[in-house]
């Protein structure tokens, strides 16, 4: 596409900063130093000049706050600051030296913390992209950025918007971490594989402080990186900030840097042409470091990121319907919060990644799988295992994953593959492969290596590293295929052996249709963990399971010093006993004391005498109502108030399980909708009004914080609710509320709406066309009740 | 930078006024600041400008920023600088909050008022080293005063965040609506004047300004503030 072309096989190097030498043109604080490539052109073409003067081979636009959010005030569209920006480095740096264009962060924080979208930065990044299209930049550097999900945003942007080169660099705080919590290698593993060319970091930190980070990031980087420090730490000076680390100091750890296999040098804030000059003429004459990165097979959250291969590593397989009552009614009845809940006990229980499943064909699973991706990664930090047998579910769940993936799956079929690796190698997830194909699973262990070695040849095709693939050679059951169950052992072995990839395994399969399976499922563990499993698909809640993974993890030598299995069974002789109807104390009391662990068993065992209405309206609302009584005359307080309301609620959790078993009835007193209205981000008060209203025996549709109105009118439809429950805590948002207020009566819904937040009132409420309005979460029950009532 | 949590506050929001909360709460809200001590990052930043007066309206030159309302003339009229000011928790506090919230709504509950809490004792900090540092110049602060306080607008929060250039140097932001994130932030103008010079001003106005110590409350416009202490409006009742 363009003449000059870049080896990252010797030394290159960007310009310093362009903040700081603005500052010395006269730039105000808070002035858009974007606005000066139309206002100043001039002063950005000197900046650039010196730079290239210095000895910069590469010199950045002035494009960092170049998005369209950062721009709205200033009058300026995003394609004339790009295209001028371009424009004057390009005259600058002539026909020989490079042009990157400069993309920062958008400012903002995206969705859950704050309430940019994960799309709509996407838009943002692309809208950035596309203003170059046309002009002549050689190569998309995306810089400081903090969040990974804001990256992985602005990396596909850069890539399904233009051809040229892009790299990428994070900026670290002193823990080691970026301010949203992204850990160096979770950056590596996560920025490679999306496909950068070089990757990096900048900012924030002088040289000094950054080595321990840079170290990290060369031992695993398959790509050259790139580091442009701070000149030091910045300092406050007669009302100026200066940074401590002169150009020969700063070339000194430059050099370093160097030896550890850095490739790619400039500088950051603080710096100016002078030390660009001094890391020229220190890196003359000399060439980088031969370094050759480890080589690992990892997954990552935004957080977290999981080796496969040094420790077996537990894969927890409860999100999926299949077989699971209570998940698939979770599912059709959009109760996210109790798969949340099962995420959260596998967690609790030593999971290290989450298959996730929502293939049932009565809802849209493609919607349903995106909204769980998002509420799993913005609850909990283990990465995620995508599991579809379709290729659009995968595609748009990985897209919208903040990290590396794991897609379940693909298998030796050729249109299989065809579909399923473009996705993998676009969005950098590691893939698991089935061990079978056109002909079906084949019996012998040699058969299913074949297969196996047929996917990672074919996987390599598509620049898909055989360290990001997983084989699973299937578990046959017991029961019906016995003389097969081995052949899956030797066949993981051989994988292992001839292959060297990772290897997985469903394991529970194994048991189906003959007693004691927990028995089989452990023996089988064990004998498959000794063939080199590394990542076992299984129930984390079964304790034996979980007692295997720990026993052979001290036996194989990977839990060091059994330091692992000692904290988790010295001092215990046995099971602890279960608390299952140990308790002597009445309901109504064990809800009064706000005696969560005792709710459950409590409730079980009342229903061997009654039905769960009985105890709704018997023990369970008379004490609620006792409580909030006591509350309202001040005798209690809220804290005590909720933990009652949480009792309460594990008491419903049983008595629903209860019903769900049987078949027989409902407790639904309602449904009402609940959600936080677009652009707030608050939303305690209205999980206190949810666990209320749950408590009297409504049912909750929680659409969450930050909600658009036609989200809202969507669900309500869908749901067929005539009760809407709406909060908003400040003024700027209250307007939002009126807007869904108005989109809900427009939209011939008809249903009524109930209002709470900080700065509401009667009057208020009213005004904005709200038909109820609750002072507080108790005052939401009463509402609810009587508007119930009267529908009835 | 060392965590305060003031026991006394976190009981204010969660609105248990005997100042004794039964035995389940009390180590609820022990761990909570443990909790919070490990999680939180806490990161300040703050910048002093100048001050012109253009009638009714008081200016900074030094970034041209416009700071409109009778509040900011009240608070700013008599100085001759101001100091910015940007404290956040980080991140990493909300989203444990948001966790608790889905999982365990109590402790949610008491982490948020506990981070609140702790973002008070940040910006009091904040506030006592700008106290500190204008009184080696002969200056007085005044209270600070955050937008949305009064009359002074929160779509001030933009301008300040880019003055305080706070996403790069804290980490914080706001969003479109002018909402802080991370959430357990604060924003606020502390004005500095000199005593000879502060004719039309004296310390107690100066004083009657920002934080909400419950002999303030009545002096302010925000009747509907869930903090107000003259009524019995708090956050437990209003949310």
């Amino acid at each position: 596409m363009n003449q000059r072309s870049f080896k990252t096989d010797s030394f290159l190097l960007f310009d310093g900063a362009m903040g700081t030498m603005l500052q010395r043109e006269g730039i105000k604080p808070g002035e858009l130093p974007d606005s000066y490539n139309i206002l100043h052109p001039e002063i950005i073409e000197k900046i650039h000049r010196a730079y290239l003067e210095a000895g910069s081979d590469i010199i950045t636009t002035n494009t960092f706050g170049a998005n369209r959010l950062k721009l709205k005030r200033s009058g300026y569209s995003v394609e004339e600051i790009v295209k001028n920006a371009i424009r004057i480095a390009r005259k600058a740096a002539g026909e020989k030296k490079l042009v990157a264009l400069g993309i920062g962060p958008t400012g903002q924080l995206l969705e859950p913390s704050g309430t940019l979208r994960f799309e709509e930065a996407y838009a943002l990044f692309a809208d950035q992209v596309r203003a170059a299209s046309g002009e002549e930049a050689d190569l998309i550097l995306i810089e400081t950025m903090s969040d990974l999900y804001e990256v992985k945003a602005a990396i596909l942007a850069a890539k399904e918007n233009s051809s040229l080169p892009v790299f990428c660099t994070m900026t670290f705080q002193k823990n080691g971490r970026t301010l949203i919590g992204t850990d160096p290698l979770t950056m590596v593993n996560v920025v490679q594989s999306l496909g950068a060319d070089a990757l990096g970091l900048n900012c924030s930190l002088g040289p000094k402080e950054l080595m321990p980070i840079v170290r990290e990031i060369t031992r695993y980087s398959r790509v050259p990186v790139l580091v442009q420090p701070n000149a030091g730490l910045p300092e406050y000076k007669n009302g100026e900030t200066v940074f401590n680390v002169g150009a020969e100091e700063f070339t000194s750890y430059i050099l370093q840097m160097a030896e550890y296999g850095v490739r790619l040098f400039g500088g950051c804030c603080g710096t100016t042409p002078e030390y660009i000059a001094a890391v020229r003429a220190a890196l003359k004459d000399k060439n980088p470091a031969q370094c050759v990165p480890e080589s690992f097979s990892a997954v990552s959250s935004a957080s977290k990121t999981v080796k496969l291969g040094d420790s077996v590593k537990i894969i927890g397989e409860r999100i999926n319907p299949t077989g699971k009552k209570k998940i698939k009614e979770a599912l059709k009845n959009n109760d996210l919060d109790y798969i949340l809940n099962e995420a959260i006990s596998q967690k609790e229980a030593g999971a290290h990644i989450l298959d996730v499943n929502a293939g049932l064909p009565e809802i849209d699973e493609r919607a349903m799988m995106v909204s769980l991706v998002k509420e799993l990664q913005s609850l909990i930090n283990l990465p995620l295992q995508i599991d579809s047998v379709r290729a659009d579910v995968l595609e748009a769940a990985v897209r919208e994953y903040n990290g590396k993936p794991i897609i379940n799956s693909v298998n030796g079929k050729k249109e299989v593959m065809e579909e399923i690796f473009p996705i993998v190698k676009k969005y950098g997830a590691c893939v698991i492969g089935l061990t079978l194909d056109e002909c079906g699973i084949p019996s012998k262990a040699e058969e299913r290596l074949e297969i196996a070695e047929k996917i990672v040849s074919e996987a390599v095709k598509y620049g898909i590293p055989k360290e990001d693939i997983l084989i699973d050679c299937l578990v046959l059951t017991a029961s019906a295929q016995q003389c097969e169950v081995k052949e899956t052992v030797k066949a993981v072995a051989m994988v292992k052996e001839k292959l060297g990839v990772s290897t997985t395994l469903g394991v529970s399969n194994v048991s189906f249709g003959l007693p004691n399976r927990g028995l089989l499922n452990k023996t089988f563990l064990a004998g498959a963990l000794a063939a080199g499993l590394d990542a076992p698909i299984l129930n984390p809640m079964d304790q034996e399971m979980m007692d295997t993974v720990h026993a052979f993890n001290v036996l194989w030598d990977t839990d060091k010093e059994a330091k692992n299995y000692i904290s988790l069974y010295a001092g215990m002789p046995g099971k602890t006993d279960s608390k299952e109807g140990a308790s002597e104390t009445g309901l109504h009391k064990i809800v009064m004391n706000g005696l969560k662990d005792e709710a459950g068993p409590k409730t079980r065992e009342l229903l061997k005498e009654m039905g769960g209405m009985q105890i709704v309206d018997g023990h369970l609302i008379p004490a609620l109502d006792q409580i909030g009584q006591k509350y309202e005359k001040g005798e209690i307080y809220l804290p005590q108030l909720i933990q009652a309301a949480e009792t309460v609620k594990k008491a419903f959790e049983v008595i629903r399980e209860k019903l769900l078993e049987s078949g027989t009835g409902s407790l639904s007193k309602g449904k009402v909708i609940l959600a936080t209205v677009k652009g707030d981000i608050h939303d305690i008060g209205k999980n206190i009004v949810k666990i209320l209203l749950q408590n009297y025996g409504f049912d909750v549709i929680d659409l969450g914080k930050d909600v658009p109105p036609e989200e809202v009118v969507k669900a309500v439809k869908a749901h067929g609710v005539r009760l809407v429950g709406l909060s908003a805590l400040m003024t700027t948002t209250v307007k939002s509320m009126e807007d869904t207020i108005k989109a809900l009566k427009e939209s011939g819904a008809g249903c009524s709406i109930m209002v709470g937040g900080a700065v509401l009132n009667e009057d208020y409420a009213s005004r904005i066309g709200a038909d109820f309005y609750g002072r507080d979460a108790r005052e939401a029950v009463k509402i609810a009740q009587g508007f119930f009532d009267e529908v009835k | 930078m060392q965590l305060k949590v003031d026991i006394k506050e976190v009981y204010r929001y969660l609105g248990i006024k005997s100042m004794e909360a039964d035995a389940a709460t009390a180590e609820l809200i022990d761990r909570c600041i443990c909790e919070l001590e490990e999680i939180t990052e806490p990161r300040s930043t703050s910048r002093i400008f100048g001050i012109e007066k253009n009638g009714k309206e008081i200016i900074l030159p030094e970034c041209g920023l416009p700071l409109e309302g009778a509040d900011m003339y009240e608070l700013l009229g008599g100085c001759e600088y101001c100091s910015i000011l940007g404290v956040t928790l980080g991140i990493q506090v909300d989203r444990r909050i948001d966790y608790y919230s889905r999982t365990q709504l109590s402790k949610g509950l008491i982490l948020n008022a506990c981070a609140t809490a702790a973002v008070e004792a940040l910006c009091e900090e904040a506030e006592a080293r700008v106290q500190q540092q204008a009184a080696e110049e002969g200056l007085t602060a005044t209270r600070r005063f955050s937008p949305g306080y009064g009359d002074f607008d929160v779509a001030v929060q933009h301008s300040l965040l880019g003055i305080l250039d706070a996403y790069k140097t804290i980490g914080l932001t706001a969003t479109e609506s002018c909402m802080l994130v991370p959430r357990k932030s604060v924003t606020a103008i502390i004005g500095l004047y000199r005593e000879e010079k502060s004719s039309g001003m004296d310390k107690a106005r100066a004083g009657r300004y920002g934080q909400c110590s419950e002999e303030k409350c009545s002096g302010c416009g925000m009747e509907q503030c869930e903090f107000r202490k003259d009524g019995d409006i708090i956050e437990s009742k209003k949310f």
